[in-house]
């Protein structure tokens, strides 16, 4: 009955909008079935993913092993994938000079935990070197970070980027 | 049944020792009963059918070793033993072996039946082990999504799983992986959408992301809270769990948006690590997200800890609250114009201002970032020349004020049924009522665990027996009824709206308690002076259809305005005070105006005191209420 019941509703309901999510897939409930965020009309989550940048396959999509004391090593793809999914908001981290991202970041770097303040005011004076420019990728981007550690003498040698 | 197994178990390809070995495992595990344990069961995820059957949820033919698997426990069983003595030459040079496919069976019939290696042999399963390997668990934590910005649409949240690892640091738990159950739709059509997504035509799957997309989608994309519990499960108990997802990975159970939805079968994970939790068992007609951390609470020992992850929007909004007027003004120029950042204002700002001021808003522009381009990785100008003069300053907070929470955990919040019994009386009688509503929160209701300034009614039916005229009337049914209050905010000018569809019983009619069909859609405005003050503004304009062979030519067309507040008198006290006028100028054409004062007095968490005084044209009624949630 109350599935009966919600069906009318839809059917009630005009305009809709359906409202492809770049990230993830449906969500969950009647709220994300039935009501989006603009007023009234029926937008749907709909699980399309971007195969090139999102696998939605079963497994692991990404991943970081063999975790030692020095940080992690971490393959020159995954760094990549994580630089390009949090890309803005690693540039808001290193202009900040903080923040979980770039914490992240620079594990993935090799930087040990104590380093980390280092790392960050590093970041934070180089920014403009490393957002180098409006078109700046996220590889480019990457390939900055790395530079910008390699000529800091004390980071140079604590941290082992891959 | 005993006659069927001997004839059942000679496997092809096996040697007389090996089917000997099989006939004694199968008489065993008989003898034990094991295809009745509660274990099995989970593994499997046999449930009882409203017929009393027994059935399996899990709806892919490959999670099941023998073609009554789905319904018959104890053919499965053997089934799978059997599957076991299988040699690589039989299942083929590409295939998996089924000691590998149903891991978690392995390991469970292994613990019980102690496998003899050298009359079973133990096979290798590499992939296995280098996705454990690569997963490297040592926590499993719940993570609750809550709602966004009073959108009812996210009103009912989300859950997902995150594996935590072994090694990664407190502040790298963006490299965990989040354990996500969904329907994969495959249509872009609404109303098939909704009606595949009601009546189980999608596939439901499990799937593993690195934490960080997740938290980009629900933190920053979304602008979720998330409330993560961090759950006590031994290493074992991990280790189950995990063997059973890799179980459940490549297979499907039919989506059902209310009951076998993202956070049931999540729980179904977390029976499968300690059995000794009963967790869906619970769940009978709906399952929402936020009852499903709940279900956790009455288990003393399973949360470690909970953390509160800040959305984007809340960690702006943290930085909003230390502001002073004048650096909110400037804060909010630069929102509205990056080119202010050259301006007096700004530059006569201190180091210390600039950077809060800078920092609310960077969240700011990454937020709409995001919503423009949805991935967010390219930075436009205005926002570059920002990020560069904030690099400059090199300052950084030394004493950051505590986090200021947006949201409230789910779990504090009321249950998501009602009951509400109720007495009152109007200008001719006193009456008896009764309420029931199978979800989900009223604007009068508590509001903690739950989205601020939110309705959502469901199928709430609300019967009277008045003891004058002796008669029993539905006073009112409403099959949905939503209100989304969004106050005023000068960065976000969202409008609020609301909308219900029922039967109702209109006052102004005087036609002996009879009911019209009633349909109701309006647009306002919301003001709250600030985001924790008690008392809320708010303003509809609603346009309104009724229906009903009471009414002249059966329907009346019209609309009107509404003014209203809401009022925290105490925690537990609230007030909602409301005016309406309504003129139908097509149809029956009439008008009536209406003043409503309703208060609620929470008692605990799921018991409530109500008293509501309704004024209509013509007609008065006041009715005292106790509710309970459930």
């Amino acid at each position: 009955m109350k599935k009966l019941m919600l069906a009318i509703v839809g059917i009630l309901m005009f305009s809709p909008t359906v409202f492809a999510a770049g990230y993830g897939e449906a969500g969950c409930g009647l709220g994300s079935l039935i009501f989006g965020s603009t007023p009234g009309f029926v937008q749907i989550f709909a699980a399309t993913t971007n195969a090139s940048t999102y696998s939605q396959g079963f497994g692991i999509t990404s991943g970081t092993s063999n975790c030692d004391a020095k940080g992690f090593d971490v393959s020159q793809v995954e760094q990549e994938k994580f630089v390009a999914h949090n890309f803005s908001g690693l540039a808001k981290e290193m202009a900040t000079g903080e923040g979980e991202q770039l914490a992240t970041l620079a594990g993935m770097l090799g930087c040990p935990s104590v380093k980390q303040t280092q790392f960050n005011a590093t970041a934070q004076r180089n920014y403009g070197a490393i957002y180098a420019s409006d078109t700046t990728s996220p590889t480019e981007m990457l390939t900055a970070v790395k530079a910008v550690v390699a000529r800091d003498q004390e980071l140079s040698t604590a941290c082992s980027s891959h | 049944m005993i006659l069927v197994w001997l004839f059942a178990s000679n496997i092809f390809g096996a040697s007389p020792d090996q089917n000997a070995y099989l006939n004694t495992l199968i008489k065993e595990a008989l003898q034990k009963n094991l295809p009745q344990d509660r274990y099995w069961h989970l593994l499997l995820h046999y449930k009882k059918t409203t017929f009393g059957k027994i059935e399996s949820q899990e709806d892919a033919p490959a999670f099941f070793n023998s073609p009554y698997g789905k319904s018959d426990p104890q053919a499965e069983l053997i089934a799978t033993l059997e599957s076991f003595f299988k040699t690589s030459e039989t299942i083929g040079s590409n295939q998996s072996h089924p000691q590998c496919d149903f891991a978690a069976r392995y390991k469970w019939l292994k613990s019980q039946l102690s496998f003899d290696p050298a009359k079973l042999p133990e096979q290798r399963c590499e992939q296995l082990e280098t996705w454990l390997k690569d997963l490297n668990p040592e926590r499993i934590t719940l993570v609750f999504s809550t709602y966004f910005m009073n959108n009812p649409a996210s009103m009912f949240g989300h859950t997902l799983l995150r594996i935590d690892r072994k090694r990664i640091g407190a502040d790298q738990k963006l490299l965990n992986y989040g354990v996500n159950y969904a329907a994969n739709a495959d249509t872009t059509n609404a109303l098939m959408y909704m009606l595949k997504g009601v009546f189980g035509g999608f596939k439901g799957t499990f799937s593993v992301f690195p934490y960080y997309y997740k938290v980009q989608q629900y933190s920053n994309l979304e602008s979720r809270d998330l409330w993560e519990y961090e759950l006590n499960f031994t290493e074992d108990q991990i280790n189950s769990l995990l063997l059973h997802l890799w179980e459940l990975g490549g297979n499907y159970f039919n989506y059902y948006y209310f009951q076998e939805n993202c956070s049931y079968h999540l729980l179904s994970l977390l029976e499968v690590a300690n059995p000794d939790l009963h967790l869906t068992d619970q769940f009978l007609f709906q399952v929402i997200p936020g009852d499903t951390v709940k279900a956790l609470i009455p288990y003393d020992t399973l949360i470690a800890k909970r953390v509160y992850r800040p959305s984007l929007l809340s960690q702006m909004n943290n930085k909003r609250l230390q502001m002073t007027e004048q650096e909110k003004e400037v804060f909010y120029r630069l929102a509205k114009d990056p080119s202010q950042i050259d301006k007096e204002d700004y530059r006569n700002l201190s180091v210390s201002s600039k950077a809060l001021v800078l920092d609310a808003y960077l969240d700011y522009a990454q937020y709409q970032n995001m919503k423009k381009t949805r991935t967010a990785e390219s930075i436009d100008k205005e926002t570059r020349k920002i990020l560069l003069e904030r690099s400059k300053l090199d300052y950084r907070r030394t004493d950051p004020p505590e986090l200021v929470p947006f949201s409230t955990p789910p779990e504090l919040g009321h249950g998501s049924a009602q009951v509400r019994f109720g007495e009152g009386a109007n200008k001719k009688e006193t009456f008896e009522e009764i309420s029931i509503r199978p979800a989900y929160h009223d604007l009068l209701a508590k509001d903690v665990g739950f989205g601020k300034d939110s309705q959502i009614l469901f199928l709430e039916t609300t019967v009277r027996y008045y003891n004058e005229s002796d008669k029993t009337k539905l006073e009112r049914f409403k099959l949905l009824d939503i209100v989304s209050l969004t106050p005023y905010d000068p960065l976000f000018k969202k409008i609020s709206w609301r909308l219900s569809l029922g039967v109702d019983t209109p006052k102004d009619l005087h036609c002996g308690y009879c009911n019209t069909y009633e349909g109701k859609y309006g647009l306002g405005i919301t003001y709250r002076p600030n985001p924790f003050s008690s008392i809320l503004l708010y303003s509809f304009i609603d346009v309104e259809l009724e229906l009903s062979r009471h009414l002249d030519q059966d329907y009346r067309f019209g609309g009107g305005p509404t003014v209203g507040t809401l009022i925290d008198i105490t925690e537990a006290w609230r007030a909602q005070i409301s005016g309406s006028y309504l003129n139908f100028p097509l149809g029956d054409r009439s008008d009536y105006y209406a003043v409503s004062v309703n208060q609620r007095y929470a008692l605990n968490q799921n018991l409530e005191l109500r008293a509501e005084f309704n004024l209509t044209s013509g007609w008065r009624e006041g009715v005292v209420m106790v509710s309970y949630y459930f």
